[in-house]
């Protein structure tokens, strides 16, 4: 059985370019357009890993990690954050709040799978 | 990507209230405003132009200008001393200051003046109202219907990336059937089949076998009528020596016994023509039984056992894959370039989805710029008198909100340096 992972991006292009990378590489992939969308779609299934964005309407990437790790069934679930954003101030803030890694858009599709497959739970 | 008032709260997004920005100098005279709404009006026109032509950067740099336009010389009141320029804002400033320079002589302040910039100054509120937020709504459906294109383009090509990793499988497939091994591989899953083609062969073997046996027991029964003909043979002798006695014993008798006589040379008569047909018969079986023995010589020589025919039908399905692999192999010297062109076409495909990322931070962008246009109008409404400080507030906080450094590297007119991805892990 395939590992699955959730992208929460509110670009669908982009959405569509991580899940061709993860699919390719054997993932099933959950899909939610931003923060808010995510929370709806935990739906308590089991996810290995999130990849998320930090800049979304209704609820960013930051404040759905923070609120992902108050909860017991995925405060382990490793989360990699995927934007444009590169400031450190805005990378600190992504490490206090649990995230795994940080990675810079525009990405390499091999940058994230490898990322996927060392994180994966 | 639009940004969230909650993820950066220190955006444009936020209203700017009166009390938010620093003190202000007093209200600009309507004479000192009188300049700077047509290089205000067509900055804005310009940068509406290089937004759809020119994309995301020319609106980006335009609308700097105008904002650097108001906030240095337009805005300012022109009976302040020049501001000095910080290194945030010399490159966008300098253009305003010459103008500023240029119309500190001409803007004398005096009441009648004054009520005509008072006029000038409701136009320009009106104008940047009614003009503004209709820019920000078409940089927002040119940014959902740019993410929405994308998003169609990169499904068409996801299913072609499809397609080709199909191809691909399928030929490597093939082509893992021409290597060293291939043949043995295919004879054992090809097992069921090569016995189901042997089995009309072992039947025919088995009945073979059987007439053999079926021949053995005839040969056996030839060794039984050839002792019957030999025992016929010793009859006739032994008749044809009671015979001779029998002659004898009539020529002894004299005439009185020639019935007797008689009799003797029928039976030594009798036992020639039983010795001439035992003879004969004996003559026959060993011919039958020379060449049954010599069919059977010859089919034993030649028999070969059920696992000697099976080991022969693998021989012969061997050549005959061998001879289709090797025909086989000849197309894949066509498909081998089919092949190369579909990995060279994936990997193109694979840098194609990078690059479509492009949409994304374009999207990001005017998101952003819309955004803060919105609130450049929700702003200048309640703040009619702007300074030259409040103008250095804005630039920090549009540098602020930026997300990407090549907007920090366009915001000061520097050229932007490509890092690439970068991957931190925590």
């Amino acid at each position: 059985m395939s590992k699955t992972i959730m992208i929460v991006d509110d670009s669908g292009s982009f959405r569509t370019v991580v899940k061709l990378a993860l699919q390719k590489a054997g993932y099933a992939v959950v899909e939610a357009v931003d923060g808010q969308d995510a929370c709806t779609k935990l739906n308590g299934q089991k996810l290995n890993l999130i990849v998320c964005d930090v800049n979304m309407p209704n609820m960013d990437g930051l404040s759905f990690l923070r609120h992902l790790k108050t909860t017991s069934a995925y405060k382990f679930t490793p989360v990699i954050m995927l934007t444009t954003e590169s400031q450190e101030a805005k990378k600190a803030e992504g490490r206090a709040a649990g995230a795994k890694a940080w990675i810079t858009k525009p990405f390499q599709p091999s940058q994230l799978v490898d990322a996927a497959n060392k994180l994966c739970v | 990507m639009s940004i969230s008032c909650e993820s950066l709260p220190k955006r444009m997004s936020e209203p700017i209230t009166p009390t938010s920005l620093p003190a202000r100098a007093p209200e600009p005279s309507g004479t000192a405003l009188a300049w700077h709404k047509p290089a205000l009006a067509a900055a804005m026109l310009l940068a509406a132009g290089l937004a759809w032509l020119g994309g995301v950067w020319g609106l980006a740099g335009v609308a700097s200008l105008a904002c650097a336009a108001w906030a240095t010389g337009a805005l300012t009141p022109r009976a302040s001393p020049p501001q000095p320029a910080t290194a945030d804002t010399t490159a966008t400033a300098a253009p305003a200051a010459a103008h500023q320079t240029a119309h500190q002589t001409a803007h004398k302040t005096s009441p009648p003046r004054q009520a005509a910039g008072g006029r000038q100054l409701a136009g320009q509120s009106i104008m940047i109202n009614e003009v503004i937020p209709v820019w920000a709504r078409q940089l927002d459906i040119t940014r959902s219907t740019s993410d929405e294109g994308l998003a169609n383009v990169l499904n068409a090509f996801t299913e072609m990336s499809g397609s080709l990793d199909s191809l691909m499988g399928n030929l490597h497939g093939i082509n893992a059937t021409s290597e060293p091994g291939a043949i043995d591989d295919a004879v054992a899953q090809s097992n069921p089949s090569l016995q189901t083609l042997a089995s009309p062969a072992l039947r025919a073997c088995e009945q073979r076998n059987a007439a053999m046996a079926e021949l053995n027991r005839c040969a056996e029964g030839m060794v039984q009528m050839t002792h019957f003909a030999q025992q016929i043979n010793e009859i006739s002798r032994h008749t044809r020596l009671v015979a001779f006695n029998a002659s004898i014993e009539s020529s002894r008798a004299g005439s009185a016994d020639a019935g007797n006589g008689a009799v003797a040379t029928e039976m030594r008569l009798l036992a020639a023509r039983m010795g001439d047909c035992g003879a004969a018969v004996q003559r026959l079986i060993s011919e039958q039984r020379a060449r049954l023995e010599s069919a059977l010589n010859s089919a034993v020589t030649q028999q070969t056992t059920p696992d000697e025919l099976r080991l022969e039908i693998e021989l012969r399905a061997r050549e005959a894959l061998q001879m289709l692999m090797a025909s086989i192999g000849a197309s894949l010297s066509t498909s081998s370039v089919v092949r190369d062109a579909s990995t060279a076409m994936r990997d193109s495909l694979d840098q194609a989805f990078v690059h479509f990322q492009f949409g994304d931070r374009i999207s990001q962008m005017l998101s952003i710029i819309g955004s803060d246009m919105n609130n450049f109008v929700e702003w200048t409404t309640h703040n009619p008198g702007a300074t030259r400080d409040d103008a250095i507030d804005w630039l920090k906080r549009l540098e602020g909100s930026y997300t990407m450094d090549e907007q920090r590297s366009e915001h000061h007119g520097n050229a932007h340096v490509d890092r690439g991805s970068e991957v931190e892990f925590f």
